[in-house]
């Protein structure tokens, strides 16, 4: 099984993703905020890295996300990422799901769905490592 | 948008050359101040004999202003100004009319012209509406400026106002699918946690949605504002009250310490939500067995309430954006109390609102403490009209 990272401020998102993901077998960790789910990547060196885009009102992930792509040591580390952006950002922020726009490897809307989450898991761990 | 000196465009259409020259050589050195704004005006004036050539260089160079002569010998003025000149809004267009008739004047002002000039017309006249329509360019264009940074800010308030209502449902959802799926078994006390999380998200939604009406009725100015005199011990010792039963089982202990015979000329309600969020917030960020101090006294010809605790307190970086919409400073301490984050900015709102203050002191570890001032007297009429800026949530 997995060494997963969650990154999210909000501790009731941070506890879904941790019981869904031990439940599944993987090990977790968790981070508050992107500036120290940054730092928490650079020692644990996750499989996967679960990533918010929406945090402290701003859309902090997304800085998270290129931070990860920027750093040699995790720069290849997949990033899933939770959003629920597409319907309230409307034209100020296009999230496309195909991440042209955003390096990340794919996207979860919230509310998550247990079974979506560990399928989409499971998908990014299977792919072979760029 | 303006800086110090600022140059407006501005074109005359005439076919008298006479008329060219003395526009162009009468406004050339005139400058405009426009105090409302803040900036100097300059102009820069381009002209045109006929219609066909002024509207061809359009395309590339659109004026502030237009001085256009009615009548014209191909395409005539009122032409221009009820085809092409439609459809920018933004240009200010005085008609020059031959003959000062009312009748083309009328017609010219509903078209769209902003003033109109008779010919023969005095260097005095062409200055004076040469100034008007310059100052009624300044002030549109600002008028339009606001209307658009409204616009920006009312849309950022929603976006933010959505994520923050959607994310309970996310969690209270993110909860029922672990129940739904038995995650943690089939003994349904190992989800009592969970199930106390998702009342909490609730409450804490219910609140947002009650503290966002507050603020709406405040900032729309809806709300009938009674000013009265009121003692301010006697609002402070009914938010003590409120606070009594969450304070007593946190076993945190609440003083009050007031200098006698303070009072404020002010609505019962709004200085009702001050204190009650100042003091629920001391009781709901302490930590157990803590403390509450509430001082009230006079400083200078203002009223100070100050509310001290011995919370988990705050960083610099976070105080500094403690009172801005929707903040909520989010810890492993504020994760379980229920909060809109709209509590402080209403406290913020408000202490404007009277003319008075707020700021806060904190220190990580040791508490936080929090000081509103309000004018000590205020006239009724002051508050009763009064309307928060704009420019804070349009």
């Amino acid at each position: 099984m997995a060494n997963i990272l969650c990154i999210d401020d909000d501790m009731d998102v941070i506890e879904f993703l941790t019981l869904t993901l031990k439940a599944a077998g993987h090990t977790v960790e968790t981070a508050p905020d992107g500036k120290a789910g940054f730092a928490k990547a650079l020692t644990f060196l996750p499989d996967l890295i679960v990533l918010d885009v929406m945090m402290a009102n701003t859309t902090e992930g997304v800085g998270t996300a290129f931070d990860i792509r920027g750093n040699e040591k995790i720069r290849h580390t997949p990033i899933l990422m939770l959003t629920s952006i597409n319907q309230e950002f409307g034209n100020a922020f296009k999230l496309q799901s195909d991440s042209s726009s955003l390096p990340v490897d794919d996207f979860v809307e919230k509310p998550i769905a247990s079974k979506t989450l560990l399928e989409k898991v499971s998908r990014l761990l299977a792919k072979p490592k760029a | 948008m303006y800086s110090e000196l600022e140059t407006l465009k501005l074109a005359v259409v005439d076919d008298e050359l006479g008329i060219r020259l003395g526009v162009s050589s009468i406004l050339a050195d005139m400058t405009m101040d426009i105090p409302d704004v803040g900036c100097r005006i300059r102009l820069q004036v381009s002209s045109w004999a006929d219609g066909e050539s002024f509207v061809g260089s359009l395309d590339s160079n659109v004026p502030q202003i237009v001085l256009l002569d009615s009548k014209l010998p191909g395409i005539g003025g009122m032409e221009i100004l009820e085809g092409t000149l439609s459809k920018r809004p933004d240009v200010v267009t005085i008609m020059i009319t031959a003959y000062a008739t009312l009748e083309s004047a009328v017609r010219a002002t509903k078209l769209g012209a902003y003033d109109f000039l008779a010919k023969p017309f005095t260097p005095e006249e062409l200055r004076v509406t040469v100034r008007k329509a310059i100052h009624h360019h300044v002030l549109a264009a600002q008028a339009r400026r606001l209307m658009e940074e409204k616009r920006t800010v009312r849309f950022q308030f929603i976006s933010v106002l959505a994520h923050e209502l959607k994310s309970p449902i996310n969690a209270v959802d993110g909860y029922l699918d672990l129940i739904r799926n038995r995650m943690l078994g089939d003994e349904l006390a190992s989800y009592d946690g969970m199930i106390e999380r998702s009342s909490l998200r609730i409450a804490g939604m219910r609140k947002l949605i009650n503290d966002l009406l507050d603020l709406t009725r405040i900032e729309s100015g809806q709300r009938i504002r009674n000013p009265e005199p009121l003692v301010l011990e006697d609002l402070a010792r009914a938010a003590l009250e409120g606070q009594e039963n969450a304070a007593r089982e946190q076993g945190i202990r609440i003083d009050l310490t007031a200098e006698p015979g303070l009072s404020i000329h002010a609505d019962r309600m709004e200085m009702e939500m001050i204190f009650n969020n100042l003091v629920s917030n001391a009781v709901k960020y302490n930590r157990p067995g803590g403390t509450v101090q509430v001082t009230l006294s006079r400083r200078e010809d203002q009223v100070e309430v100050q509310v001290t605790d011995t919370g988990w307190g705050m960083s610099a970086e976070e105080t500094a954006r403690l009172f801005s919409d929707f903040v909520r400073i989010k810890n492993e301490h504020t994760r379980d109390i229920p909060g809109s984050g709209l509590g402080l900015s209403l406290v913020k709102k408000l202490s404007s609102l009277y003319g008075g203050s707020v700021e806060v002191e904190s220190e990580p570890g040791v508490g936080s403490c929090f000081r509103v001032r309000l004018p000590f007297q205020l006239s009724s009429a002051g508050i009763g009209g009064a309307v928060l800026k704009e420019t804070d949530h349009g």
